[in-house]
């Protein structure tokens, strides 16, 4: 469970920038979410400092009671490894390592045993339908493939809540359906928590639910699957 | 690209351990020279208070006594005297004449302790019942291409020819150059027998000077001196570093360039994997960005980048070492490089504390140009990092 309020970050510079003007909402454990609006809204904004990825001016965000804001840096880094997953939208995997080195290396990096976590990656990579490319290079995959991989990587620690932010931008659209089917697959037989950045009204169909940004703050929440 | 960046490393390490081994190598065979050729290791002169005295008397006890000495090599004795040379060379009655020390030895023990016999480039060495002849220096005999004198030698003196001398008590006498020999040392001396100096000198069993080598591989040579002051007290006693104290000094500078070299070395070694690894990550910027966002620890990244940066310098100093020990050394004893001709050659020589603590400094300048770099860029905000 997901609890954010009052949520304001403006970015600092001469002319400081407000991107989230002080957003409240609640997220569901299980629960499928899109964040849609127009370009500039603050879609992205949102999603860095629900990952910890960036610091918000003011507001809390609590994750299963634990005010995750208040946490050292050096917690925070533990907490995304542990507990948070994040999908980007393109060129996340790095370069030198096969498709296999990439998924199990947030493994890898919280010490769990080898055995273990390169069973698990390439579970992940027969999850996400590349069971058959684990020594592919990142160059030698193609994009979807890639943003596949990337999500494997995501799931490895089996994180409480998976975020991607416009995962699909740059993928066809066969691609980009499969990426998204991966999603309501993981969230319909895992119960995985995905909060998911989109400006394709087409990917509607896949969430439970969409917060609709403007300027900075939440035009509406509008229900649009029930949560299975 | 990384093998250039490995040779430069290798050509630090190389520049560090050549200047130090041509230094080491150049002090070492001075040393060596000016111990062999000069000083001997210890040096025994007459007593000199409470009253100052002329001679060492007995010497022939004396040196018997030092000889028994565990570490003793051997013992020589000098008669120091002095006069004028004349020669003439065209038996025109146009003499040549030069002045310079004449020193009294006993050849069969003086060839034990400074090997100048080794440097014959004339005739004979002396021997004890050669009274009439004596082993003329190449400076003062003119024409063997010896440092030169400034203007006085005896203008081409050859082995058999007659020279004259008159010693500073007013005695003469006319003697046959035995031999001749390469004055590389520029001391311009010329040798008699020991007996023939205490017919000149009227005196018996005694010495000017009395010479000692001993073994100082282990033992350090104030531990033989001390044991010899025991022995004669009143005489006057030094070692060879108290004699070279000149030449101490000389050696304190070049221990100084040696440090200097050092030091550029690994700087300019750090400077260079610095700038690598510096490249290297701010390449990798977005990449370092992202392995923090799925949360990596900034350490493990750092580390990542440090053991890089070791792997070029144990790769750079691995190059060097090879360069040094396995191609310079070897090629510098088979194709001597001279440095003074017939003195010396341009030789490499090592202890091994110098080479490991190089070794350790250039690990360290290794270790903190990988860490300084990759921590600049590893501590960058998450979202510039990714995004720019
Ligand atoms: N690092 C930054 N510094 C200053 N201003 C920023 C920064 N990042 C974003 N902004 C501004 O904050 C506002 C929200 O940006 P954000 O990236 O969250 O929008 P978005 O909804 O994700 O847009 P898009 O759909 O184009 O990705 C924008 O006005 C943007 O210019
Ligand atoms: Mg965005």
């Amino acid at each position: 469970m997901i609890h954010v309020t009052d949520l304001v970050k403006t970015y600092p510079g001469k002319v400081p920038t407000p991107a989230l003007k002080g957003v409240s909402f609640d997220i569901n454990d299980g629960e499928i979410v899109a964040i849609m609006g127009r370009s500039g809204s603050g879609k992205s904004t949102l999603l860095h400092q629900l990952s910890l990825i960036d610091t918000p001016t003011s507001g809390s965000v609590l994750i299963d009671g634990t005010d995750v804001l208040r946490l050292s840096d050096h917690d925070k880094t533990t907490y995304r490894l542990n507990d948070l997953g994040y999908v980007f939208q393109e060129y996340a995997l790095i370069i030198e390592l096969t498709a296999l080195e990439n998924v199990y290396l947030p493994a890898m990096s919280k010490g769990t045993a080898a055995k273990i976590y390169k069973k698990r990656a390439s579970e992940l990579l027969d999850l996400v339908g590349l069971g058959d490319r684990i020594t592919h290079y990142p160059v030698e995959l193609s994009g979807g493939e890639q943003q596949r991989v990337a999500i494997a990587r995501s799931l490895i620690n089996a994180p409480k809540i998976l975020f991607a932010d416009e995962p699909t931008a740059n993928l066809d659209m066969t691609s980009a359906r499969i990426v998204l089917e991966l999603f309501q697959k993981l969230n319909r037989e895992l119960k995985q928590t995905v909060i998911m950045v989109t400006h394709e009204p087409d990917d509607m169909r896949y969430v439970n639910r969409v917060i609709w940004l403007k300027d900075g703050l939440i035009e509406k929440i509008e229900t649009v699957n029930q949560q299975a | 690209m990384l093998a250039l960046m490995i040779f430069i490393l290798a050509l630090s390490f190389l520049d560090m351990m050549f200047i130090s081994g041509v230094l080491v190598g150049i002090t070492d065979s001075q040393m060596h020279a000016l111990r062999n050729y000069l000083s001997a290791d210890i040096n025994i002169a007459p007593q000199q208070t409470p009253q100052l005295k002329q001679y060492i008397p007995n010497q022939a006890q004396l040196r018997a006594q030092i000889e028994t000495l565990p570490g003793i090599i051997a013992t020589a004795r000098h008669y120091n005297m002095a006069g004028s040379l004349s020669f003439d060379k065209d038996k025109t009655g146009q003499f040549k004449i030069v002045s310079g020390a004449i020193i009294g030895i006993d050849p069969e023990s003086e060839w034990k302790v400074l090997t100048l016999n080794q440097l014959l480039i004339r005739g004979s060495n002396l021997a004890l019942g050669d009274t009439d002849q004596i082993l003329l220096s190449s400076s003062l005999a003119g024409g063997y291409g010896a440092i030169a004198r400034q203007g006085s030698d005896l203008g081409g003196v050859k082995v058999g020819d007659k020279i004259r001398i008159t010693f500073a008590n007013g005695s003469i006498r006319t003697y046959n150059v035995k031999g001749i020999y390469n004055d590389i040392m520029g001391i311009a001396e010329t040798f008699i027998t020991s007996n023939e100096a205490e017919s000149i000198l009227s005196v018996h069993d005694s010495a000017s000077h009395i010479l000692v080598k001993a073994n100082i591989d282990r033992v350090p040579v104030a531990v033989y001196e001390s044991k010899i002051v025991a022995m004669a007290p009143n005489l006057h006693i030094q070692n060879y570093n108290d004699l070279l104290g000149s030449f101490a000094s000389f050696l304190k500078a070049l221990n100084f360039i040696q440090l200097i070299v050092g030091a550029i070395s690994v700087i300019v070694a750090a400077i260079t994997i610095f700038v690598l690894i510096y490249v290297n990550a701010i390449n990798k910027r977005r990449q370092i960005g992202i392995l923090k966002a799925i949360g990596i620890k900034k350490s493990i990244i750092v580390n990542a980048y440090i053991l890089q940066s070791f792997f070029y310098t144990v790769c750079g100093v691995f190059t060097g070492l090879f360069l040094v020990f396995g191609v310079l050394q070897p090629l510098l004893i088979a194709y001597p490089v001279p440095v003074v001709v017939g003195l010396m050659n341009l030789t490499l020589v090592y202890t091994p504390m110098p080479v490991i603590l190089g070794i350790i400094s250039f690990l360290v300048a290794g270790f903190f140009a990988g860490r300084i770099p990759s921590n600049l860029v590893a501590r960058q905000d998450i979202l510039k990092a990714i995004w720019g």
